[in-house]
């Protein structure tokens, strides 16, 4: 009964009236930045579509396409208020080309002494600050404190993020800062979700040592196997640090899932040595075990689904250009298979590891806090 | 070099989970076969979204009902599942239409691959990136849903005493604790993904408007933030559903013969629990 008054399933009402307002005056703004932009903003305000001709697919489809008559007025810039008229002609399909609606804003670059232009695309801030509000309302509302504690971690580590990509622009070497891009990743993390605990220095070990174990395991396999069609890959560089970069982003991946089974496993063990401090070392692996069945499928599924569902659509546009399953397995979705395997064997590696690190350094621990008290 | 790693993960996950392990290890080949099912229905012009839905409500039946048995918990993380799947195609499902998110973005259209690659298909890519998204989602919601539930179900099986409420509050203590690890692995995964892209902004020099504005960010950032939304969502609404079930059937009097007027009397009772929680 005590604890039921302690806890509050949703905030104070005040609270969550000011966050929707603050949110809500954000997006207003957003919807209105069209005086922030250099280049011309101009908001649709009439369409006419008209059918203008089909073309054959590859697999004798027929692929209509129309053609757009668009109204647009001007936001913002010299020719502020104009009224222009727009061209565009899209698909059904929409691989390779864009459908306007009436209310949209779109960049525009405007022609001189005419009212037109040509549409250089949406704009796509509003929809993007939309998305960011809806998340973060739902953070704080339904996880009060703890979803502002996620949040600063979730911020901090995207700027450290963007800090370390112009580090690298500027000429820093890949490989270092993965090292130290991986190690700082882990100790704000783990901090943040933890707190200043010495579970979470177990965690920090355990997942360091994990991703440590998975590089060489991704290295070892590397080099015995085939080359990867690194080209294929989407958004080629520059070709020289293809391998590099993919080995960034894999470890990134599997660093994620193997410190949320570090902590989890650290927290679950300091948790029953601080009920039972007498348990046996054995009863204390036979939980861990249990645990780690828990962890192990939950994790692995969230990876599965992150990585592979993103390949759909391109998997759609080659199955239709009729490549076939081999092509698609081992030049398309290899990459995807593979930052989900190794992050699902960084999952795995990481319950005894953790495990290890858990029941060795929280019972000595344990041991010295006895002595001294 | 995906046969070895997949050869070790199969290693590993025997060894360390035994038989459990290899369960979960054929249940992800079960849904890859069935996400290669569904791209392949797609491609031969099967309606995108409902397709997926279809095939997403397989997924969930199998790998909830096979891997966790036919129950009260496993019904409410089903249901759960299934209504903010729902919820969030009806809130961000528009937002993501609206925004554009079809076929190639800026800088797809201008690679090679995708100059000799017809893009006359007859398939809505909008929809198929929509469809794309929910599965995203799916992946982040059921294990969560999963894991609430039965940690419901554990502290009633303990403590038979408890009401819907007190049930319900525990349900969102155990999610609170998984959620933030599971917004970590999206983000961190999101992270790794979109690695190449933040490179490729960079050497392009491109200005912040025109990234803020682009296509590529918004696909990233689209499937991370539905996924988390998710994952935020199916805590209360897994916890609740939970609850209220467990509480139904304890008082359970008279049980009418019919299904239906069973099912009707049951919802009543649910529905009557959660005005109650919420009050």
């Amino acid at each position: 009964m005590k604890r039921e008054r302690e806890y509050h399933i949703l905030p104070k009402r005040c609270y969550i009236a000011g966050l929707l307002l603050i949110v809500a005056a954000a997006l207003l703004f957003v919807e209105c930045d069209a005086f922030l932009y250099e280049n011309t903003v101009a908001r649709v305000t009439s369409v006419k579509n008209t059918f203008s001709h089909t073309q054959d697919g590859p697999n004798d489809e027929e692929e209509q396409y129309y053609d757009q008559l668009i109204q647009a007025k001007v936001l913002n810039g010299d020719r502020k208020g104009e009224h222009i008229i727009l061209e565009n002609m899209y698909s059904r399909s929409g691989v390779n080309d864009e459908r306007y609606y009436v209310g949209e804003q779109i960049f525009v670059s405007l022609r001189q002494q005419e009212s037109s232009g040509t549409i250089n695309g949406k704009k796509r801030d509003f929809f993007l600050a939309c998305l960011c509000g809806l998340f973060l309302v739902m953070l704080l509302i339904l996880n009060g404190r703890k979803g502002g504690i996620i949040a600063v971690s979730v911020c901090l580590n995207v700027l450290i993020f963007l800090y370390a990509l112009s580090w690298y622009g500027n000429g820093g070497d890949l490989i270092q800062m993965t090292y130290l891009l991986v190690i700082i990743f882990n100790v704000i993390t783990l901090v943040f979700a933890g707190g200043m605990h010495r579970k979470t220095l177990v965690a920090i070990m355990a997942s360091l040592a994990t991703t440590g174990i998975c590089y060489g395991i991704y290295e070892i396999v590397l080099h015995t196997s085939e080359r990867l069609p690194y080209e294929m890959m989407d958004y080629v560089v520059n070709p020289s640090d293809l391998s590099e970069l993919f080995l960034t982003g894999v470890l990134m991946g599997s660093l994620g899932a193997v410190m949320d089974v570090s902590i989890s496993i650290a927290a679950g063990v300091a948790e029953i040595l601080y009920r039972k401090p007498d348990i046996s070392v054995k009863g204390l692996i036979n939980s861990i075990r249990e645990m780690g069945y828990d962890i192990m499928g939950t994790m692995i599924n969230v990876l599965f689904f992150t990585y592979i569902s993103s390949a759909i659509p391109i998997l759609v546009i080659k199955i239709k250009n009729g490549y076939t399953l081999y092509h698609l397995i081992n030049f398309q979705l290899v990459f995807e298979l593979i930052r989900f395997l190794m992050g699902a064997i960084g999952i795995v590696l990481a319950i005894p590891v953790a495990g290890f690190f858990s029941v060795v350094l929280l019972r000595i621990w344990n041991r010295k806090g006895e002595k001294t008290s | 070099m995906i046969w070895k790693l997949g050869g070790i993960l199969f290693f590993l996950m025997v060894l360390i989970g035994g038989n459990r392990g290899l369960d979960s290890f054929f249940a992800l080949v079960r849904t890859l076969l069935a996400l290669l099912v569904n791209v392949y229905l797609i491609s031969w012009g099967a309606p995108p979204i409902l397709t997926t839905l279809i095939i997403s409500i397989f997924i969930v039946v199998t790998v909830i009902y096979f891997q966790n048995g036919v129950n009260a918990k496993m019904h409410a993380a089903v249901i759960a599942v299934v209504l903010v799947i729902l919820f969030i195609m009806a809130t961000s499902g528009p937002l993501l239409w609206a925004a554009g998110i079809s076929g190639y973005n800026e800088i797809e259209q201008y690679e090679e691959i995708s100059m000799y690659l017809s893009s006359d298909l007859q398939v809505s890519m909008s929809a198929v990136m929509l469809s794309a998204v929910l599965l995203g989602l799916l992946g982040a919601i059921m294990d969560t849903a999963v894991a609430v539930t039965t940690a419901v179900n554990e502290v009633y099986e303990n403590k038979k005493e408890l009401d819907t409420r007190q049930l319900f509050i525990s349900g969102l203590a155990v999610g609170r604790d998984i959620l933030g690890t599971t917004v970590n692995t999206l983000f961190f995964a999101g992270v790794g993904e979109s690695i190449m892209l933040a490179v490729l902004f960079m050497k392009n020099e491109d200005e912040f408007a025109y990234i803020l504005n682009s296509k590529a960010l918004f696909k990233e950032l689209a499937g991370l933030l539905t996924g988390g939304m998710g994952c935020l969502l199916i805590i209360p609404i897994s916890s609740i559903i939970c609850a209220a079930l467990l509480t139904v059937s304890q008082d359970e009097g008279n049980q009418p013969d019919k299904l239906l007027q069973k099912c009707y009397v049951y919802f009543k009772k649910v529905l009557k629990n959660v005005k109650y929680v919420l009050k």
